[in-house]
């Protein structure tokens, strides 16, 4: 029995608990997952939007810088002052037809900057790096940038042929642009008071940190979770973006999800298994009370036989005269027939519980059977005013046990008697065909209602109402009358009628071939 | 009008040969008294190490170019100022190194008028802008901001500078001083964290009118990036050994933040055909052949800031006298709101008496020469002490000793003798705990030498 409850309690709770954990853990997977996908998506735009602001503050920079490059004064001290006043530009220089330099004018005198501008601008102008992409001398003039490293980075310069095929340019000052981007670029915020934290990096070609925003520090040689680069001329440049852990887009919300579910799965099982031990153990005592019973019943059963037996014999020596003493003598015999009934019903009843109820067959006929029965209750059922008409036509030898189908049927009968007496009458029926024998019990009285026919067989049910009112009875005797017949191969079926209750007994008894001295077994 | 000028120079200098004609001075002189110069200009005084020249052999002359910032007679009359206070908030600041710094922000600021403009900028290893550019009028509001500071992480002295630059050129305006103070107390070390990239800032800055004040606190911090970005962009620059010396510092730098009388100078030496500048000594110029062009970001009142240049004279016949440059100053006045011009020259005679020379002698010019030169020796001697060679620094320290004794005694240099102590207390130290700090110590003295910076 325990087993069967723990398969059943499996298949009931757990499964279907596992079966919803499983469902929740990927539907909050799946949740996570496009969740994750937009925050990356926003994510991804903000870092563009900051792309935008670093592309819109260059292209201001370019007009400042088509302006400067007209360059209408060519006199060197007044491109000397234009360096002194342009923050971004570093120096200015301009390349005659010939790519030979006119300024910083090749004769000098150089300052101590232009010396150093022509040191390290040297291979650009022995590669002869700035060469117009076309002849086309209109399209000639649109300026560029140019980009070569130098020194610790990135350097720009910003260059553009004239209609003379001159070459006019201005290197940036890689400080200054930095400053300017920086003073463009977003600041950090003062810790949010939910304490969400974020780190974006701008990082130059060689992935050294330019700058930081947002309150997180992230540690060294942590990944970004997003990078992108930006624009040219600054493509060299990324932007990455730190997200406060490594799980605040990956598991983050997901850990809360399955901790609630987890603790809900546990919840239900707990409960379950205190139901489970809680049945165990009503199971436990119910079966310590029927083992009780079945125990008394036992010890009753040794005495009630002896006291049958004696009253018995006392009946058949009583005075015939005496009819109050023959009256109380048949009193005690059926009362006493009635307790060993009952106390077959127990211990059958147990019997069944403990799947030990078998069945003995031996050759008999099911009238003599079914008559030895009704005569046992002739007397108390004629004595509540009920005709007992048996109709027998199962003569023939077969494989029965009489015992069985006397408790069967005594159960039927004695139901007829507490509570269809009002019916008047009792109608037996018994026949055999082809290896079944087949008993009908037809009364008169009130009848099962519909709703009640199937469980008017389980066990400890009983039909409440008027008809049972103040009937004394255990609930088991259909029960254990149908789980006889049953055992024995049929059936015990409660059959639709008009009125009253009709019972049929079906029972498999295999056919017994008449020996010669038939008449004897009688 | 500048005939008119020499001639009475002349007269005034009777046998002085050198012609100084500050235009300022001459129309003092001419209208004969101060009652009615209702408009003060800075004093430019050019005067050369000897207004003799040995003739017949090439020689080497020191011309100085002093500009003294009249004195502001009503507080009123100060320009406003525009000023971002950078303050580093890596973990290297916390607990009495913070809270001095925040002390004396606060110092700071409650000197200024309400009409001026604050921002206080932190950083570590990013940058939060506690007070974006602000009139000073809400005090109690900024003072929250600073005291809400704590201090961890990094060091992104870079970017605290560059967005406190983006503050300031918020209120960027002709007539105001605008200024950025740096206190840092540690090695810069996220985004651009070199020497020369911190100069380099500076040099943009000071294109924009904005200079930056660096005050180094501790013995943790680089002194020679924070004196690149104080020099390049014409800054103070200060060794706060202690927090306790914040509070002083600020006070120097906010008065002088509060007594600038003149703005942008610019400074041109144009040198007569064949004179040779060689190098301008202490501060940076910039020389192109023979036109030198020097920018200050501002003169403070009362206080002389100077350009010592070393030109080369040919050799040239005893007797004659030659014009060695022409100095054109342009600066934008505070007080009177106008841009005013300056203009100079400095002529030398020649003569085969030495004695005439020594006599022509100005001991003034002689003594900053020597002090500027003395100071190249100092640098140089830190050179050597960072390569390890202790023992060439030293020797190095103990002959400028001599050579600031023998100057001190020679031009009765009171400065000189103290020079000379400096230099021999520096040979001392090289050694041993004490250095790291001594060389604050020195990096801020040299750098106060080039600058004339004077807070003592």
């Amino acid at each position: 029995m325990k087993p069967k409850l723990t398969w059943i309690f499996f298949a009931l709770i757990a499964a279907p608990l596992i079966a919803l954990a499983w469902l929740g853990y990927t539907s909050a997977r799946d949740e996570q997952q496009n969740t994750a996908r937009r925050i990356e998506a926003l994510i991804s735009a903000r870092l563009e939007e900051v792309g935008q602001l670093v592309a819109k503050r260059m292209d201001h920079h370019r007009q400042t810088l088509d302006q400067l490059l007209i360059l209408d004064d060519r006199d060197p001290q007044g491109i000397r002052q234009s360096i002194r006043e342009q923050r971004l530009v570093r120096q200015i220089f301009i390349l005659d037809a010939d790519g030979q330099l006119v300024h910083p004018p090749a004769q000098g005198p150089h300052n101590a900057l232009e010396t150093a501008f022509l040191a390290r601008t040297k291979p650009i102008w022995t590669a002869k790096a700035l060469i117009p992409r076309t002849e086309d001398t209109s399209a000639a003039d649109k300026p560029d940038w140019y980009t070569w490293y130098w020194g610790s980075g990135l350097n720009l310069i910003y260059w553009r042929q004239t209609k003379d095929k001159e070459i006019i340019g201005a290197e940036l000052d890689r400080m200054a642009l930095l400053a300017d981007l920086i003073g463009e670029l977003p600041k950090t915020e003062p810790a949010a008071s939910d304490g969400a934290t974020e780190c974006v990096r701008l990082v130059d070609a060689n992935g050294r940190a330019i700058y930081n925003w947002g309150n997180l520090h992230p540690p060294d040689q942590t990944q970004p979770q997003l990078e992108i680069a930006l624009e040219p001329p600054l493509a060299a440049w990324r932007l990455q973006y730190f997200p406060s852990s490594p799980d605040d887009l990956a598991g983050g919300r997901l850990w809360p999800k399955i901790t609630a579910l987890a603790a809900l799965v546990l919840v239900v099982i707990g409960l379950a298994v205190y139901f489970l031990r809680e049945s165990g153990r009503e199971i436990r005592e119910a079966r310590q009370r029927v083992a009780f019973v079945n125990q008394v019943s036992h010890e009753l059963k040794t005495p009630l036989t002896n006291i049958r037996l004696y009253a018995e014999l006392m009946e058949d020596r009583v005075d015939e005269e005496d009819e109050k003493a023959a009256g109380y003598l048949h009193v005690i015999v059926s009362e006493s027939q009635r307790l060993s009934r009952l106390i077959a019903n127990v211990l059958s009843f147990a019997r069944n519980q403990r799947q030990q109820l078998t069945i003995r067959r031996k050759a008999a006929r099911l009238d003599d059977a079914v008559r030895d029965t009704v005569e046992q209750f002739r007397p108390s059922l004629e004595a509540k005013g009920l005709a007992i008409e048996l109709e027998t036509e199962a003569t023939h030898l077969v494989e029965l046990d009489p015992d069985a189908l006397g408790q069967i049927l005594g159960n039927l009968l004695s139901n007829v008697e507490k509570y269809a007496a009002a019916g008047k009458r009792v109608h037996i029926h018994c026949r055999f065909e082809s290896a079944t024998s087949e008993i009908t019990v037809e009364d008169g009285g009130p009848g099962i209602p519909r709703q009640a026919r199937k469980r008017v067989f389980h066990p400890f049910y009983r039909l409440s109402g008027k008809v049972t009112e103040g009937v004394s009875g255990t609930g088991i005797g259909l029960s254990i009358a149908r789980d006889i017949a049953r055992l024995h191969g049929g059936d015990l079926t409660l059959e639709p009628s008009d009125t009253g209750a009709r019972f049929k007994i079906t029972l498999a008894t295999p056919p017994i071939e008449e020996q010669a001295d038939e008449g004897t077994g009688r | 009008m500048k005939c008119v000028a020499k001639r009475i120079a002349i007269i005034v200098a009777l046998a002085a040969v050198v012609c100084l004609s500050g235009s300022a001075q001459a129309q003092l002189k001419i209208a004969g008294g101060k009652a009615v110069t209702p408009i003060q200009k800075v004093d430019l005084n050019v005067a050369l190490g000897s207004s003799v020249m040995l003739a017949r052999t090439p020689g080497r002359a020191f011309l100085k170019i002093g500009l003294t910032g009249f004195p502001l007679t009503t507080p009123a009359q100060r320009a406003q100022v525009n000023v971002a206070i950078v303050l580093d908030r890596s973990g290297s600041m916390s607990g009495e190194k913070m809270a001095k710094a925040k002390d004396a922000a606060v110092m700071a600021i409650d000197r200024l008028h309400p009409d001026d403009i604050v921002s206080v900028v932190a950083y570590n290893h990013s940058v939060e802008v506690l007070v974006p550019a602000t009139k000073v009028s809400d005090r109690q509001q900024i003072y929250g901001q600073i005291h809400r500071l704590s201090a961890d992480g990094n060091t992104a002295l870079f970017a605290g500078v560059s967005k406190s630059a983006h503050e300031i050129r918020k209120f960027i305006d002709r007539n105001r001083i605008n200024r950025v103070v740096l206190v840092s107390d540690g090695l810069a070390n996220v985004g651009p964290s070199s020497t020369g990239e911190l100069g380099a800032l500076g040099y943009s800055l000071i294109k924009e009118g904005i200079s930056v004040s660096t005050i180094g606190l501790g013995t943790g911090y680089n002194e020679d990036l924070m004196v690149a970005l104080a020099k390049q962009s014409d800054g103070n620059h200060a060794f706060a050994e202690n927090a306790t010396d914040l509070r002083g510092i600020f006070a120097h730098e906010f008065g002088d933040l509060t007594s600038v009388v003149a703005r942008e100078v610019l400074v041109e030496i144009q040198c007569a055909p064949g004179i040779r500048p060689i190098r301008s000594l202490g501060r940076t110029a910039e020389i192109n052949g023979n036109r030198v062009v020097s920018r200050l970001n501002q003169l403070y009142s009362k206080q002389e800031k100077f350009l010592l240049l070393e030109l080369e004279v040919p050799a040239t016949a005893a007797g004659s006298q030659r014009q060695l440059a022409t100095i054109d100053v342009r600066y934008a006045n505070t007080v009177s709101k106008s841009t005013d011009i300056l203009g100079a020259t400095a002529s030398v005679s020649f003569s085969d008496s030495h004695e005439s020379v020594v006599r022509s002698q100005n001991s003034k010019v002689l003594v900053s020469s020597v002090s500027l030169i003395a100071n190249e020796n100092n640098k140089a001697a830190v050179v050597l002490r960072d390569q390890g060679r202790i023992a060439e620094a030293k020797d190095k320290l103990e002959q400028n000793a001599v050579f600031l004794e023998t100057s001190a005694r020679k031009y009765k240099s009171k400065k000189l003798k103290k020079r000379a102590g400096a230099n021999r207390s520096d040979k001392d130290n090289l050694e041993g705990a004490k250095w790291k700090s001594r060389r604050k110590r020195m990096r801020g003295a040299q750098f106060a030498e080039d600058q004339q910076m004077v807070w003592d």
